[in-house]
C-alpha cells in the first residue's frame, strides 16, 4: 500500500513540476507572471530572464524534493513526506511566480512602462448572443460511470459486513461505524456533489468572461470560442477518469475485486493520465486559447490598442477583488482557467458554498 | 459584432456603448431584431459598472432604436430600412450636426472637401455589410429601401451649403 502510494506522490510530483515549468509558455504574451503589460513590451528582455530566473529555482527545488521523495520511498516507510514533497513543489511554484512578478512590476512601474499606453476594453457580443452549449454528450462517461457506482453500491450492501469503515490510513481501514444505508452511500453521496459541482463549474465557466485582446479582439474571440470548447471537453474527461478510479476502489472495498495493490496504482494512474490530458491541452491552447492559431483571422487589428492596466484590482497576482465588476468567474493571470471574483458576493459562493456542502455531508456521518 | 470602448478617452463610456451600436445599425452589422446581450452580461464582458451599459443602452431605448427586456437582453427596434425617420428625429439631429460641421469649418475645412467626406461615411454605411457575424434573426423588411438612409443623410449637406 505504502509503496503504491509513493508512486502515486512521486508521479504526481513530477507532473507539478512539468507543469510549473510549462506554466510560462501558457500565460498571454501581454500577461508575464501576472503583470500586465502594453504590447509594445512584449518582447522586453527582462521577461524572458524573468521566465529563466522562474524555471531555474524551479528545476532547482524539483531536484532538492525528488531526492528526498526517492530516498523515503527507499529507507523511511511514510507517505507523509510524498505528500509533504508535493506540497513543497507547489508553494514552490507560487514562490517562483512572485519573485518574478515583483521584479517586472517594478519595472513596469519605475519605467513607466503603461504611460501613454492606449487603453480599451472589448467585447464580442456574438459570444453572448450565440454562447457556446454545454457539451452533455462528454458529460455521460462521467454521469454513467457514477450511476454504475451508486448501483454497485446497491447490489453489494447485503453482503457487506456489519461493521463499515469510514476513515482509511495507510495499514488499512482504522475507523469503523455500524453498517447502515447512510454510511454506505455517503462517499458515493460526496462523490456526487462534487461531480455536480464540477460540472455547474463547467457550465458556469462557458459564460464567464473571456479576456479579448483589444490588439486583436476578432482573433481572441474565435480563439476564446475553441478554448472554452476544447477545456470544457478535457475537464468532463477528467472527471470520467476519477470516476472510474474510484469505481475500481470501490470495487475492491466492496469485494468484487480482490485485495491487490495493483487495483489502486491502476485506480491513480487513470487520475494521472486524466490530469495529464488537461495538462497537455491547457499548454496546447494557453489561456484564453492564446496559443491556438486561427486561420483566416487578421492577427494584428489594432496594433497599439492596449488593455486596461487592471493590476490592482490583483491581489499577489492570484486573487481577483473588484467591487465595480459584476462579474462572478474571470479568467486566471497565472495558469489556465478561471477564478473567482472576491469582490463579488457571489464568487465568494461559488468558492466556499461546494467546502460547505461537502463538509456537512461528512459531519452528518460522523455523528 | 465587436463592441471597442476607449478607457482613456474624453468620451464618457456609455456615450462611445451607444455611438457604436448606432454605428453598426447604419452599417447593417445589426439590423432590426438582432440580439444583444443583457445589461449584466455586457458589463460583465466589459469588467465595467452595471449601470455605464444601463445608461448607453437607455439612450437607444429612448431614440427607438432598442426594445429592452430584462430576461433577453435587448433587440434592435429598427434599422435604415425599417421605414421612415419618426418625424422629431430632424430637428434635434440637424441642430447637432451643424454643431459638427461647424467644428470643420470654423478650423477652416474646406466646404467641398467635408461634402466629399460625409458622401463617403454614407457610401461605407451603404457597403455590404460584410462584417456582420450572423447574429442577425432575420427580420423581414418591408416599406422604405436602402435609399431612406440616403434621404436622411441629406440634411447634412444643407447648413454645409451656407456658408
Amino acid at each position: 500500500m505504502t509503496g503504491v502510494l509513493l508512486v502515486y506522490y512521486l508521479l504526481l510530483l513530477l507532473l507539478i513540476t512539468g507543469a510549473g515549468l510549462l506554466l510560462p509558455r501558457m500565460q498571454r504574451a501581454t500577461l508575464p507572471f501576472g503583470v500586465r503589460i502594453p504590447p509594445d513590451r512584449v518582447g522586453e528582455p527582462l521577461v524572458a530572464a524573468c521566465v529563466r530566473t522562474y524555471r531555474r529555482r524551479l528545476l532547482t527545488v524539483a531536484a532538492v524534493l525528488l531526492g528526498i521523495a526517492v530516498t523515503a520511498a527507499l529507507t523511511v516507510d511514510s507517505v507523509w513526506l510524498g505528500v509533504a514533497t508535493v506540497l513543497l513543489m507547489v508553494l514552490a511554484i507560487f514562490a517562483a511566480f512572485l519573485g518574478a512578478r515583483r521584479i517586472l512590476k517594478q519595472a513596469k512601474e519605475t519605467e513607466h512602462w503603461y504611460a501613454g499606453a492606449d487603453q480599451h476594453v472589448v467585447a464580442d457580443t456574438g459570444l453572448r448572443t450565440q454562447p457556446e452549449r454545454f457539451p452533455w454528450l462528454w458529460a455521460v462517461p462521467a454521469v454513467v460511470l457514477l450511476l454504475a457506482t451508486a448501483v454497485l453500491g446497491i447490489i453489494r450492501y447485503p453482503e457487506l459486513p456489519s461493521m463499515i469503515a469510514t476513515h482509511h490510513s495507510l495499514h488499512g481501514p482504522d475507523r469503523f461505524a455500524p453498517k447502515s444505508p447512510l454510511t454506505v452511500a455517503a462517499p458515493v453521496l460526496v462523490q456526487a456533489v462534487v461531480d455536480a459541482l464540477v460540472i455547474g463549474i463547467v457550465a458556469l465557466s462557458l459564460h464567464a468572461r473571456p479576456d479579448l485582446d483589444p490588439s486583436a479582439p476578432r482573433r481572441s474571440s474565435a480563439q476564446h470560442r475553441i478554448f472554452v470548447r476544447r477545456l470544457s471537453r478535457v475537464l468532463l474527461v477528467l472527471l470520467a477518469c476519477l470516476n472510474l478510479g474510484m469505481l475500481l476502489i470501490w470495487s475492491q472495498l466492496w469485494s468484487v475485486l480482490p485485495p491487490s495493490p495493483w487495483v489502486l496504482l491502476a485506480a491513480f494512474l487513470i487520475d494521472i493520465v486524466g490530469i495529464a490530458t488537461v495538462l497537455v491541452v491547457s499548454v496546447r491552447s494557453g489561456q484564453g486559447g492564446s496559443r491556438i492559431a486561427v486561420p483566416g483571422v487578421e492577427s494584428a487589428e489594432h496594433p497599439g490598442a492596449a488593455a486596461r492596466d487592471d493590476d490592482r484590482y490583483w491581489r499577489a497576482g492570484m486573487f481577483y477583488v473588484n467591487r465595480d465588476d459584476p462579474s462572478i468567474m474571470v479568467p486566471k493571470r497565472f495558469g489556465v482557467g478561471w477564478t473567482v471574483n472576491f469582490g463579488n458576493p457571489w464568487g465568494v459562493l461559488v468558492l466556499l458554498g461546494p467546502l460547505v456542502i461537502i463538509l456537512g455531508i461528512v459531519l452528518l456521518v460522523r455523528h | 459584432m465587436i463592441i471597442e470602448l476607449d478607457l482613456g478617452g474624453e468620451v464618457p463610456i456609455y456615450q462611445q456603448l451607444r455611438d457604436r451600436i448606432v454605428e453598426a445599425i447604419a452599417d447593417g452589422r445589426l439590423t432590426e431584431g438582432s440580439q444583444l446581450p443583457s445589461t449584466r452580461q455586457l458589463a460583465t464582458d466589459f469588467g465595467i459598472n452595471f449601470h455605464t451599459v444601463n445608461k448607453g443602452y437607455d439612450l437607444l431605448r429612448q431614440q427607438g432604436l432598442l426594445r429592452l427586456n430584462r430576461k433577453t437582453g435587448a433587440v434592435v427596434q429598427r434599422d435604415a430600412r425599417s421605414g421612415p425617420p419618426p418625424p422629431d428625429l430632424l430637428p434635434d439631429w440637424t441642430a447637432r450636426a451643424r454643431t459638427l460641421l461647424a467644428e470643420a469649418v470654423a478650423q477652416g475645412c474646406q466646404g467641398t472637401d467635408v461634402l466629399d467626406l460625409c458622401r463617403d461615411i454614407l457610401a461605407a454605411f451603404q457597403a455590404a455589410p460584410g462584417d456582420s457575424d450572423a447574429t442577425h434573426t432575420g427580420a423581414t423588411h418591408t416599406g422604405a429601401t436602402r435609399t431612406d438612409s440616403e434621404a436622411t443623410g441629406t440634411p447634412a449637406a444643407d447648413p454645409e451649403d451656407k456658408p
